[in-house]
């Protein structure tokens, strides 16, 4: 079913309101919780230099961030990345050279997502970003406190339960997930796949008539349709609902054609109805549909580990631009896109978002050297 | 105003207040004051905790053993506070049995895909002393690793007594091959039980003499099979001729040459089977005179090809042939391939439903297992997978095709987020329904350093039969709170034949974990019966037979495997919990090649021994 989805982002980019009437006192407490991480730094730093046997290479480095990372709430896992820089580094000039390690790529990308954050933490997209950086270096439960604290303050926010939801699931943790998901559910049903993965952890749970309840409605449009059909047929063959598991696969199928394992959904609801013909030709399509799916899924395991990191922190560049410029900071939003295009050159979409830029300002040649670089990339991704 | 400078003031002082308490805290942790870190942390429950706190709450031993008993026996446990109530109830005794032997991949850095799938591990009477032995495949040096001291195989002989003995050199297996699974079958009819080895690279037939040793006859028997990346192995009698056959998975075809090495973000990982084509998987037909002939392309099991990996030899559709069940690692879906009768396969998995998990996804399939979880008289199969993803239990409908019940039966539960190995449907505590465990540990040693949801080494995990719906017991039952490991293969036998089923897991780079039943020792009243099968005109060792055990309401099936968990070997000797039953009306028994027979009206709580055609031919020792 994941196979399907495609990357979530944000739909709606929304702020948060009141922020204006809530700056002085959030900064007293921001002043007072710094005053707390420098003592807590200092402790930490102390405790560390005296850990009786500890080998200097076992130290934490500079490389490792500053040494007044905030413990882990207690109960929580210790996160296994090291927290993005604070403060935050510059962003590095396009001219800068391009990282060629994982590890300092990611690096870039956390510093980038966390200057973000910093200076929008009210921001729906700044906090998604980091977390979506997280993600990607593995560090769910850095991920999850990416969230925690920015629901706090926006609990309107669909998008960060849905998140969490997220996490909680990939840590099998379906009972969390589900709740997450009904908070995004119950805020905002048209999230994409939502109703279909609240309805899969439901089924995880063998809530299977909650399942139904959730996957039944048609609660509007959104992406991944398909998604939550074939979940709906799930439940349905649970149910020994045979008639109904056919139709919802067909539907699943209707939207996607290449949706491979609603074949194999309607292949067992033709068989349970003893329509022993039909299932075979489903069957026969779901077998074709796979063997290019192995192949796919052959391909994918040979991309390289550092050039797709390097799309990713372009991606996120790119996206970062777009939320300075929407807060009116075109200068740090040009800066980034520039610095996403050097990053990952084939990316047009950077190059897109510069061209648009630079012709509202009305630098023609600029604009026009950004289009010719464009094409280039265009048609070389042609051939 | 006033309001809002006090507002201030009452910020500021409590965020003073929270820092210092959190610095005071760290400085209490490093200096191990009281309340501190280090004082709670001897509050984990330990295997300490598991052993008898007063002579005056531990029941009276009722170990029977029909050989020699050490010395000084170690006293069973009480029952810690967390199993108090939880019918199962283990405790790890790997300590006091004396096994030294600790697994070794070989490994030097360069991180070769044979070292992440470790090995299986068999257990078996090889001396026929009516207690089961051990034995554990072993590593080898792999090219760029120089170790000071060449590792082997181990065959660890069972003194009784929950104390065993390292006979591998004096029995002659100390096999220095690079070790990926075992097992044990009597392929000569010879009333002994020999063992095949699956390997990275030639495999190994190691034919037992009878007198405590074994000859390695793996190039006269015809049984190499090249040079390839072993995986499950299994004997099975395929055409009902009574000679034990030979199915043999391969895994992936690796060689130093064609070696990938990758990176997951950043860090070195082990590649996958999708870096790598595959063998198809290998039937040697056993010619009935100490040799094989590799009957492939003929059988039709040549036909097809993906990374396998566990397996098991099943009658699935109970036509009295047996058939075979090949778990695949993430790439084609798993292989069922159904037997004619005349040893002639044809690979039906997708059809019968087993190929895939019920999304239509397939399955990184590690360890594979059979047996009746509903007792509808038909053999389910249980497969282990990679995470994130749930193992899937395949329930038997019973006309040829299976379906995926693992959500409604909650099979999986606390599998998702570990990679999972090694498995056993076992009733633990006899009452009558069978019982699952399930070995986890990830492939990749540094896991954790990309990927927050994991570990590499972990806990395992058992799940209670209520029902016919399991029930995760894993933290009552005594094995949640013990070390974890990198678990691999795992096996269930009654090690010091006290009526209840043990566990012995194969950890890799570590020692194994030995898992002493306690539900005897604790007082559990259920009965069981046990069943060693001897077949006359069929194989020797009763491979393939079927047994249905009626005792009043309950009617449970079963058969005799040679091969099945994670490239392992387990129970010949069949174990069938019997609940308040204390009698069994009907023992009945369908032989490999047509014939069959029943006993009747037999008391509980024993072994017994039936020969083909001649009936019961002995008793093991009463409870």
């Amino acid at each position: 079913m994941t196979k399907d989805r495609r990357q979530y982002r944000p739909p709606h980019r929304r702020e948060a309101k009141g922020r204006a009437a809530a700056r002085p006192r959030r900064r007293l407490v921001a002043f007072a919780l710094l005053l707390g991480a420098a003592v807590i730094g200092l402790a930490i730093g102390g405790t560390f230099r005296g850990v009786p046997g500890a080998r200097p290479d076992q130290r934490p480095s500079a490389a490792e961030g500053p040494p007044g990372r905030a413990p882990p709430p207690p109960g929580e896992k210790p996160s296994a990345v090291p927290p993005a820089p604070v403060p935050p580094a510059p962003v590095p000039s396009a001219l800068a050279p391009v990282p060629d390690t994982y590890d300092a790529l990611k690096q870039e990308g956390l510093a980038a997502g966390a200057r973000l954050l910093e200076r929008y933490p009210d921001a729906l997209d700044a906090v998604d970003l980091l977390g979506r950086v997280y993600t990607e270096a593995g560090d769910l439960v850095a991920a999850a406190r990416c969230w925690k604290p920015f629901l706090e303050r926006h609990p309107e926010y669909a998008e960060g339960y849905y998140r969490l939801g997220q996490y909680a699931r990939r840590e099998g943790n379906d009972e969390e997930a589900v709740r997450c998901f009904r908070k995004a559910f119950t805020l905002e049903p048209t999230l994409p796949d939502l109703q279909a993965l609240l309805g899969r952890c439901l089924m995880n749970l063998d809530r299977v008539e909650e399942a139904l309840a959730v996957l039944e409605p048609d609660v509007g449009p959104s992406r991944g349709g398909a998604v939550r059909y074939a979940q709906l047929g799930q439940a349905y063959l649970r149910t020994q609902q045979h008639e109904k598991a056919k139709q919802a696969f067909q539907t699943a199928v209707e939207i996607t054609p290449s949706y491979t394992g609603a074949y194999y959904g309607l292949s067992k609801a033709c068989t349970n109805l003893g329509q022993e013909e039909e299932a075979k030709k489903h069957l026969e399509s779901f077998h074709k549909l796979k063997a290019q799916d192995t192949e796919a899924a052959r391909e994918k395991v040979k991309q390289d580990d550092v050039a797709r990191v390097r799309r990713l922190l372009s991606v996120w560049y790119t996206d970062a631009g777009k939320l300075y410029l929407a807060k009116d900071d075109p200068a740090l939003a040009e800066a980034h896109w520039l610095r996403a295009a050097a990053v990952c050159p084939d990316n047009t979409e950077p190059l897109r978002a510069l061209a648009d830029l630079y012709q509202r300002q009305g630098k023609a040649r600029r604009a026009a050297e950004v289009i010719a670089e464009l094409r280039n990339v265009i048609a070389r991704q042609g051939k | 105003m006033k309001g809002q400078s006090a507002d201030r003031r009452v910020w500021v002082l409590a965020g003073t207040a929270f820092a210092v308490a959190v610095a005071a805290g760290l400085l209490a942790s490093h200096y191990g004051l009281p309340g501190a870190r280090t004082r709670a942390h001897t509050a984990d429950p330990t295997p300490d905790d598991l052993r008898p706190a007063a002579a005056a709450t531990t029941p009276t031993a009722t170990t029977t053993t029909p050989t020699t008993t050490p010395a000084t026996p170690p006293a069973p446990a009480a029952a810690s506070p967390e199993q108090a109530g939880c019918p199962i109830r283990f405790r790890e005794v790997t300590e006091e049995t004396g096994i030294a032997f600790a697994h070794t991949d070989g490994s030097s850095g360069r991180r070769y895909i044979v070292e992440s799938v470790s090995t299986g591990l068999a257990s078996f009477d090889y001396d026929n002393d009516g207690l089961i032995d051990l034995y554990f495949p072993n590593g080898a040096p792999l090219r760029g690793a120089t170790p000071q001291e060449p590792p082997h195989h181990a065959l660890y002989k069972n003194l009784g007594g929950w104390r065993f003995k390292d006979v591998s050199l004096e029995a002659g297996v100390a096999c220095t091959a690079y070790g990926l699974g075992a097992t044990a079958g009597d392929y000569d009819n010879d009333g002994h039980a020999d063992l095949y080895l699956s390997t990275f690279g030639p495999k190994v037939l190691y034919r037992n003499n009878g007198d405590g040793t074994f000859t390695d006859v793996s190039r006269a028997a015809g049984v190499t099979d090249g040079d390839k990346t072993g995986a499950g192995v299994c004997f099975l009698d395929a055409d009902g001729d009574g000679n034990l056959d030979l199915y043999v998975a391969n895994y992936v075809r690796f060689s130093y040459e064609n070696h990938v090495s990758r990176t997951l973000r950043g860090v070195p990982w082990y590649s996958g089977p999708r870096d790598y084509d595959f063998w198809p998987d290998v039937l040697f037909h056993n010619n009935g005179d100490g040799t094989f002939t590799d009957v492939s392309k003929e059988s039709g099991v040549a036909a097809v090809a993906g990374p396998g990996m566990g397996m098991v030899c099943l009658d699935y559709d109970a036509d009295g042939h047996t058939d075979v069940f090949v778990g695949n690692d993430a790439v084609g879906g798993n292989f069922l391939f159904h037997n004619d009768g005349t040893g002639k396969f044809k690979e039906v998995g997708l059809a019968a439903g087993i190929a895939f998990n019920m999304y239509g996804a397939e399955m990184s399939s590690m360890g594979a297992e059979c047996g009746d979880y509903d007792n509808d008289g038909w053999l389910d199969v249980f497969v282990t997978d990679y995470q994130p993803d749930l193992p899937v239990l395949y329930r038997n409908l019973g006309r040829g095709s299976f379906e995926d019940v693992t959500l409604r039966t909650n099979a999986g539960d606390g599998a998702w987020q570990y990679v999972t190995w090694g498995t056993g449907l076992v009733d633990f505590d006899n009452d009558g329904l069978r019982d699952l465990f399930i070995a986890c540990g990830h492939i990749q040693d540094n896991v954790e350093l990309v990927d927050s949801s994991t570990a590499y080494k972990c806990r395992n995990i058992v799940l209670r039969n209520v029902g016919g719906k399991f029930v995760n017991v894993s933290d009552r039952c005594g094995v949640g709170s013990l070390p974890r490991h990198a678990a691999r293969g795992a096996v269930f036998d009654d090690l010091d034949n006290d009526g209840d089923v043990d566990v012995v897991i194969l950890n890799s780079r570590e020692r194994p974990t030995v898992l002493r039943n306690m539900d005897r020792e604790l007082g559990g009243k259920n009965h069981y019966l046990q069943v060693r099968l001897q077949g006359v005109k069929s194989n020797r060792d009763g491979v393939g037979a079927h047994v249905k055990v009626v005792a009043g309401d309950l009617v449970l099936v079963d058969e005799v495997h040679g091969g099945r968990s994670y490239q392992s070997h387990f129970g010949s000797r069949l174990h069938f919990g019997l609940g308040n039953r204390s009698r069994v009306d009907r023992i009945e028994i369908r032989w490999i090649g047509g014939g069959s027979e029943a006993v009747e009206n037999v008391a509980a709580d024993q072994l017994l021994t039936i020969a083909e055609g001649r009936g019961v031919v002995s008793t093991g020792p009463k409870r």
